[in-house]
């Protein structure tokens, strides 16, 4: 099952794009860091006294916002920062159309598929070495949030903390990973199946934003995935959120199976 | 031995019909010319064979497998080149013969790199960097560096110059001297006049005709030119039934031969008289403009 040429070829396809966004990540982490612990908690409990600003942070942070959360919050902001998120995310979007949407669209599918390789092998070489590359850029996010918490004289979290709410963004980069290639394998142009995750991404965020305003909206909310992303409460509880964790995780197993089945059945045409 | 073997294999895109009930079988060791129109469901076969489309009925076996449930075992003994081959752009030939050798698992770089050489192929240019032409030069590497069974050409030349061409044609001829089998689809007869052993073409998804070059060559017309320096022709013994009168000027007579030419036919054109004859090959083109028609 496992072909060392399809490995080499996934890393290939993958190395330059996961770098560009590790490089980018790790920038905008000690930025953010650097300057969060930095803001007197003063002006920033006023700014979330502005009603937009509460409920905007509260979509991202998957809970309401209350005046003098303390600390909690504030190194909750690197994991949800838009900017973070933006990077995050784009980094698994790129890299989950490239198979099979891209190399559809770029005709290379049919040299990758002429040769003795099963789809279902393609497919899940380029799944796996998607959501490891997950992995590094979200390390790279670390230890730019550590640096920049050290450049700022500021006390990191402790390891477990750390350990958790990585695991919970890992969790959310994974679901992503899978639903990106799910919708990939139903298009043949990578353009739409971009288009398709980021509207899915922006949805989800609307979703939370809304039910912060509307409260009927609040029925949608299992819906939306930053529903099951919450650093705010992991960090301030210390508990591990296996129950988020595992829909996330379920959610990104299902959708890459079900992405599979689709890419093993489907027609491939690239004229 | 029938190396493919293509039973009552149609399909469908929503409406259109792209392929309808094709049967043809090719013989181990034979060149197919696989010939039509653009649209005319050559692509579409080739693509049923390889198993990236699945059939809407019947069925494409190769080496006795099924295309579309086997394609993966069928592919370690089968090469093929794409019309316009998209090639990852990073990729330079020789990471091109590395990568394909590991996902092979067969090492194809020292032939590969012996073939860049004859095609005069710089092996360490990027893609990116590439004419359409080389990048089909680097396609035909790849595939026949690989030693197939089977090769698959789906109008492999498009770019490629008359040399490199011709250097194809002397590759695929030895391969299938060597027990290869090569199945070449092609627009254009030119193309494939010189190189296969049996025609097939199609149009609007049907097959129009089947047949070896030797049988299509008989059923092509050919020119008959009589001239005369001094003196006015006239009828020698009426014309026989397989030439045809196309112009008669007074010191020039233009005809049409409808197959071989015939000892009767050879005396009817001695007994005119003339100065000077001549008579053209087969215009294998005429006909086959006809089936495209």
């Amino acid at each position: 099952m496992i072909n060392q040429g399809l490995i080499q070829k996934s890393i290939r396809d993958c190395a330059l794009v996961t770098l560009g966004f590790a490089v980018l990540l790790l920038v905008v982490e000690i930025l953010i860091s650097f300057v969060i612990p930095e803001m007197n908690s003063e002006i920033f409990n006023m700014m979330v006294k502005l009603p937009f600003v509460r409920k905007m942070m509260g979509a991202l942070l998957g809970v309401p916002i209350t005046e003098n959360m303390g600390t909690g919050l504030l190194l909750a902001i690197p994991w949800v920062h838009p900017v973070v998120l933006m990077i995050v995310f784009g980094h698994q979007v790129t890299l989950a159309s490239q198979l099979p949407s891209g190399e559809i669209d770029r005709g290379t599918i049919d040299l990758l598929l002429g040769l003795p390789v099963k789809r279902v092998q393609v497919f899940f070489t380029h799944f796996i070495i998607c959501s490891a590359s997950g992995l590094i850029v979200l390390s790279c996010g670390v230890v730019g949030h550590l640096i920049g918490l050290s450049l700022a004289k500021a006390d990191p979290p402790p390891p477990k903390i750390l350990m958790i709410a990585f695991t919970n963004a890992y969790a959310i980069y994974f679901s992503i990973c899978g639903l990106g290639i799910l919708i990939s394998s139903l298009s043949e142009r990578r353009g739409r199946a971009i288009g398709a995750v980021m509207t899915l991404v922006v949805s989800s965020f609307m979703i939370n934003f809304i039910a912060e305003y509307w409260e009927p909206a609040a029925i949608v909310k299992p819906f939306s995935l930053l529903t099951y992303y919450r650093p705010l409460i992991t960090l301030q509880s210390e508990t591990f959120p296996l129950g988020d964790i595992t829909v996330l995780a379920s959610i990104g197993i299902v959708s890459g199976l079900v992405g599979a089945w689709v890419f093993n059945r489907r027609d491939i045409q690239t004229t | 031995m029938n190396l493919i073997e293509i039973e009552n294999l149609s399909k469908s895109y929503r409406q259109t019909r792209a392929l309808n009930n094709l049967n043809l079988q090719v013989e181990e060791g034979k060149i197919l010319g696989f010939l039509g129109p653009n649209g005319a469901g050559k692509t579409t076969t080739i693509r049923l064979l390889l198993g990236l489309l699945k059939p809407t009925s019947g069925r494409a076996k190769i080496f006795g497998l099924n295309c579309w449930s086997h394609s993966s075992e069928i592919k370690i003994e089968v090469a093929y080149v794409p019309g316009d081959l998209r090639i990852y752009r990073r990729w330079t030939p020789r990471i091109a013969l590395n990568l394909v050798s590991k996902i092979r698992r067969k090492d194809i770089l020292a032939p590969g790199l012996e073939l860049a050489e004859q095609l005069n192929l710089n092996p360490d240019i990027k893609v990116r960097e590439m004419s359409l032409g080389t990048r089909q030069k680097l396609g035909l590497i790849l595939a026949l560096a690989t030693q197939p069974r089977l090769l698959i050409l789906d109008e492999p030349t498009s770019g490629l110059d008359p040399i490199v061409q011709d250097r194809l044609r002397e590759i695929l001829l030895n391969f299938a001297d060597e027990g290869g089998t090569v199945f070449f689809s092609s627009h254009t007869l030119s193309e494939i006049e010189n190189l296969c052993d049996r025609i097939t073409i199609l149009k609007e998804g049907n097959l129009v005709i089947d047949t070896t070059l030797a049988e299509l060559r008989k059923k092509a017309l050919r020119e008959i030119h009589l001239h005369w320096r001094h003196t006015q022709p006239k009828f020698q013994n009426t014309l026989p039934e397989e030439l045809d009168l196309l112009e008669q000027q007074d010191l020039h007579w233009k005809l049409t031969l409808k197959g071989e030419t015939s000892p009767e036919i050879m005396s009817w054109i001695h007994q005119q008289n003339p100065d000077d004859v001549s008579i053209s090959p087969p215009n294998l083109e005429t006909l086959f403009h006809s089936y495209y028609r």
